[in-house]
C-alpha cells in the first residue's frame, strides 16, 4: 500500500512474521486452553514488540504512534487469528486509561501496561447483552477518600485475567452524574467471571459487591458518555481492522479451495456464478479496507458508524459464503475454515452489531441538519 | 475565468459558490424535477462552462484544458451533481476528447478539440449493434475503402443522445477476414452525411435517450479515421480508461442520497414522519454506509494514482459498487413516496409545452428509478465488471 509509512511497512511485516510464527494452528489451541485466553510469556513478547504500547505516548513507555498504527496491527493479528485480547486491553482499555489518567496514576499504570506487566480491561457493557454505551445500573458510594461501588457488568472479552478494571457507575445521591473507576481485580467484592467463548477467546462478567474503587472522571452523564464514545469509537476502528484482517484470511481459504478443488471434471474457479460471489466477497473487503483507513486516520462519528455496519455485513457475508462455496469441508472441526467462521461470527455483534450502527448512522443523517 | 486554488476544500467551496451563482435558475429548476434536457439548455451551460474555463478542465492546457489533478476533477464531478447542474455529456467531453487528444493526429485535433472545447459541438459513441452489446468484437457494420474515403452500411443501437449529436465515432469492421478484435477499425462521421438515420427508442422511464442509427452507404473520409486501420480494438478499450475514476459516480450517489433524506424529512405514513420509520432508517443508513465506504475506496484508488501507480483492473470495482447504489437510492425514494410516485408524468419529463410541473421529489421519481436501471449495463456490465475482476484480480 503506497499509504503506509516506511515505519508502518515496518510493523506490517513484523506483525505477519510473528502471526506466522507463533499462531500456528497447535499454538491458537494451547492458547485457547490456558485459564483466561493469554498466556503471561506470550502476552510479554507483543510487549517486546512495542505492540502493547505503540500508541501511547513515549513519555508513558510507550511509542507514541497512534490508531492507524494500532489498527495495522490488529488487522494482521486478526488475520493470523491471534488468541490474545489485543483490541479489548489495548485498543479500547489502555487508551481509555491513557486518556482520563493524571498525575501519579499514569507513572504507576501506563508503563507497566506498554512493557506488559500488567493488563486492564474497561467492563463496558451492561449484563443485558447490549454492546452499546448506557448509563450504567451499577452505584457508587463515596466511602472515606474513596468509593464503594455496586453492581453487574457485562461479558467483555478479554476481562479475565486483567489486573484492574475500568467500570463506570451512579454517583449515589448525585442527580444524574456518573463516575469512571479503577478497581483492582484482586481487591475484596471483585468477582470477575471468565468464560471461553464459541471461537477460542475467553471473556468475563463483572460483579461488584462493595468493592473499594478509586474515581477517575466523574461528570454529567452525557458528557461522561460523550468522552466513552470518543473512546469506544476507537476500539470499534481497531476491531474493524481486526475484523477485516479476518475476513481476508477466510476469503484466501475459499478461494484457494476453489482454484484447486475439482468437480464435474474442472476446477470449482471455473464457474462463473462461483467466480461472481468471490469477487462480490473480495471487492466488499476492500471497500471495507479503504473505510477502515479512513476511519483510523479520522474516528469521526459518521466513519466509525459507517465502519460498524460494513464490516458486520463484511463480516457475516465472508463466513456464510466461506462455508457456503466450500461445501460441507466447511462446517467441519477439523478443516481450517472453521475458526475463521467462529471468529468472524462473534465479531460481528462484538462492538455494538449492525443495526446499533446504523441507528446511529440514521441519527446523524437524518436528526441534525447537513 | 474561474480561479483553481491549491487547497482543495477551497476549491469546492469556490466551485460551490460558482454552480450557485451561475447555473441558470431555469435549469436547475429543470434538471431538480426531472425533466430530460434539451440540447440548447445543455449548449447553454456548456457555453457559460467553457467561458469560464470549466467545461474541460481535465484536458491537456493545449487543448484549452487546464491539466487538473484527479481529486480536483473528482471534486468538480461532486459539486456539478450537488449543485443540480446538467450531467455533462461524458461521451463528448471524457471520452472522444481525450481519445483526439491523445490518439488523434494534428488535422483532427484541429479540426474538433477546440469545438468540443467551446460547448457547441455534441458527440455520440456507435459502438453496440443489434448483435454486439457487451460482446463488442462481434461488431458488423461494414466500412468498405471507395478511393478516400470508406464507405459504411450497418446499424448501431443504444446510442445515447444520438438525436442531439453533430458527429459520431464508431467502431467499424474493415477486415472479415482476421479474428474478430483485429479487423476493427475507429472513424469518425459526420451525423449530417447523407444516408444516416436515426430512430429514437423511448425508454421505460419516459426520456429519449437511446437511438438506433442506421447507415446506408455512409460515406466519410479515410482521414477521419483515429488510429491504424485495423488497430480500433485497442483504441476502443482505452477510452475507457480516462473515465474509469469517475464511474465511482460519489457525486451522483451523493444527490440521490440528498433526495431520499429530504423524501425521509417532509413526507409522512400513518401520521408519522417516514425519516422515523424504522424501515426507512434501516435502509438509508446501510446505503450511507456503502456510499462512505465507496468514497473511501474511491478516494485511495484517487491517491495512488496521483501519486503516479498506473491503477489495474481492480478500479473496475468502482463502476460496479457505484453504479448499483445508485438504483438502491432510488429504490428507497420510490419506496419512501408511495403512491405518490407513481402518476405518470411524461409529458413534464420532456418538456411538453403546458405541461403541468411536477413536484421535485415525487414527480419523476418514478422515472428516475428506471433511468437508474441504465448504469449498470452501459459501459461494461456489472456482469462484465465481475467477469474482469474474477480474471485479472483474483486469476480464476
Amino acid at each position: 500500500m503506497t499509504t503506509d509509512t516506511e515505519e508502518q511497512q515496518m510493523l506490517i511485516d513484523s506483525a505477519r512474521r510473528w502471526g506466522e510464527r507463533a499462531c500456528t494452528p497447535a499454538e491458537r489451541a494451547r492458547v485457547s486452553a490456558h485459564p483466561v485466553g493469554c498466556p503471561p510469556e506470550r502476552w510479554t513478547k507483543l510487549a517486546e514488540l512495542g505492540w502493547l504500547g505503540v500508541a501511547l505516548p513515549e513519555a508513558d513507555g510507550g511509542l507514541g504512534a497512534g490508531l492507524p498504527e494500532i489498527s495495522l496491527l490488529a488487522e494482521q493479528l486478526g488475520r493470523a487469528l491471534a488468541v490474545e485480547p489485543y483490541v479489548p486491553s489495548v485498543a479500547l482499555a489502555s487508551e481509555l486509561l491513557a486518556e482520563v489518567a493524571t498525575g501519579a496514576l499514569r507513572g504507576d499504570w501506563l508503563p507497566a501496561l506498554a512493557s506488559g506487566e500488567r493488563r486492564l480491561a474497561w467492563m463496558a457493557w451492561e449484563p443485558d447483552g447490549a454492546a452499546t454505551l448506557g448509563v450504567p445500573a451499577a452505584s457508587a458510594q463515596a466511602d472515606g477518600d474513596g468509593w464503594r461501588l455496586n453492581g453487574d457488568k457485562g461479558l467483555m472479552p478479554g476481562a479475565g485475567g486483567a489486573d484492574a478494571l475500568l467500570v463506570t457507575a451512579r454517583l449515589a445521591g448525585d442527580g444524574d452524574r456518573l463516575g469512571l473507576f479503577l478497581v483492582q481485580a484482586d481487591a475484596a467484592g471483585v468477582e470477575l467471571q471468565s468464560t471461553p467463548l464459541y471461537d477460542g477467546r475467553h471473556a468475563a462478567r463483572l460483579r461488584l459487591t462493595d468493592a473499594p474503587a478509586r474515581l477517575l472522571r466523574d461528570g454529567a452523564a452525557a458528557d461522561l458518555l460523550a468522552l466513552l464514545q470518543r473512546a469506544l469509537d476507537r476500539a470499534v476502528v481497531a476491531h474493524g481492522a481486526e475484523t477485516l484482517g479476518t475476513a481476508q484470511g477466510a476469503l484466501d481459504i475459499t478461494l484457494d479451495y476453489l482454484r484447486t478443488r475439482k468437480q464435474f471434471g474442472r476446477v470449482l474457479g471455473q464457474n462463473q456464478v462461483l467466480q461472481h460471489r468471490l469477487v462480490d466477497l473480495y471487492v466488499e473487503q476492500q471497500e471495507a479496507r479503504a473505510l477502515c483507513l479512513a476511519a483510523a486516520a479520522d474516528p469521526s462519528p459518521r466513519l466509525v458508524a459507517a465502519l460498524g455496519v460494513r464490516v458486520a455485513e463484511v463480516a457475516r457475508h465472508a463466513w456464510e459464503e466461506g462455508i457456503q462455496l466450500h461445501g460441507a469441508i466447511g462446517m467441519t472441526e477439523e478443516y481450517a475454515l472453521g475458526e475463521y467462521v467462529r471468529r468472524l461470527a462473534l465479531a460481528a455483534d462484538l462492538y455494538g452489531n449492525a443495526a446499533d450502527h446504523q441507528e446511529r448512522l440514521a441519527q446523524l443523517a437524518l436528526e441534525t441538519h447537513a | 475565468m474561474f480561479e483553481a486554488t491549491e487547497d482543495l476544500a477551497g476549491f469546492r467551496q469556490d466551485l460551490r459558490r460558482f454552480v450557485r451563482q451561475h447555473l441558470p435558475d431555469e435549469l436547475r429548476q429543470s434538471v431538480r424535477q426531472g425533466q430530460q434536457p434539451t440540447r440548447e439548455q445543455q449548449t447553454r451551460w456548456h457555453e457559460l462552462l467553457a467561458a469560464q474555463g470549466l467545461l474541460v478542465p481535465h484536458w491537456p492546457a493545449k487543448w484549452g484544458g487546464r491539466g487538473w489533478s484527479v481529486p480536483q476533477q473528482m471534486i468538480y464531478d461532486e459539486e456539478m451533481a450537488l449543485g443540480d447542474a446538467p450531467e455533462l455529456n461524458s461521451v463528448t467531453f471524457d471520452m472522444i476528447g481525450p481519445v483526439l487528444a491523445r490518439y488523434g493526429n494534428p488535422e483532427q485535433q484541429q479540426r474538433f478539440l477546440p469545438a468540443i472545447a467551446s460547448g457547441r459541438q455534441w458527440w455520440c459513441q456507435g459502438y453496440s449493434e443489434p448483435n454486439a452489446g457487451s460482446d463488442l468484437a462481434s461488431v458488423a457494420t461494414r466500412a468498405e475503402r471507395d478511393g478516400d474515403d470508406y464507405v459504411i452500411n450497418g446499424a448501431k443501437i443504444w446510442t445515447s443522445y444520438a438525436q442531439y449529436a453533430d458527429w459520431i465515432f464508431a467502431l467499424v469492421r474493415t477486415d472479415r477476414e482476421v479474428k474478430p478484435q483485429a479487423g476493427i477499425s475507429f472513424v469518425l462521421i459526420d451525423m449530417k452525411a447523407p444516408g444516416i438515420t436515426v430512430r429514437p427508442i423511448v425508454g421505460i422511464h419516459g426520456w429519449v435517450v437511446f437511438n438506433e442509427v442506421f447507415f446506408d452507404n455512409v460515406r466519410t473520409p479515410v482521414t477521419l479515421r483515429v488510429g491504424e486501420e485495423n488497430q480500433g480494438w485497442t483504441l476502443a478499450k482505452s477510452l475507457l480508461e480516462f473515465e474509469r475514476l469517475k464511474l465511482a459516480r460519489i457525486g451522483e450517489n451523493k444527490r440521490r442520497m440528498a433526495r431520499a433524506r429530504e423524501v425521509g424529512l417532509t413526507r409522512t405514513r400513518g401520521g408519522r414522519r417516514v425519516a422515523d420509520l424504522p424501515w426507512f432508517r434501516e435502509r438509508f443508513a446501510e446505503l450511507h454506509a456503502r456510499l462512505i465506504a465507496l468514497e473511501a475506496n474511491a478516494g485511495r484508488f484517487v491517491a495512488r494514482q496521483a501519486a503516479g501507480e498506473k491503477l489495474g483492473a481492480e478500479v473496475s470495482m468502482l463502476k460496479m459498487r457505484g453504479s448499483r447504489l445508485i438504483q438502491l437510492w432510488e429504490e428507497l425514494t420510490v419506496d419512501a413516496l408511495g403512491a405518490e410516485a407513481m402518476p405518470l408524468a411524461q409529458d413534464w419529463l420532456l418538456g411538453t409545452p403546458g405541461a403541468a410541473p411536477r413536484d421535485a421529489l415525487a414527480g419523476t421519481a418514478s422515472s428516475r428509478r428506471f433511468l437508474g436501471r441504465g448504469y449498470t449495463i452501459a459501459g461494461g456490465s456489472s456482469e462484465i465488471q465481475h467477469n474482469i475482476l474474477a480474471k485479472q484480480v483474483l486469476g480464476l
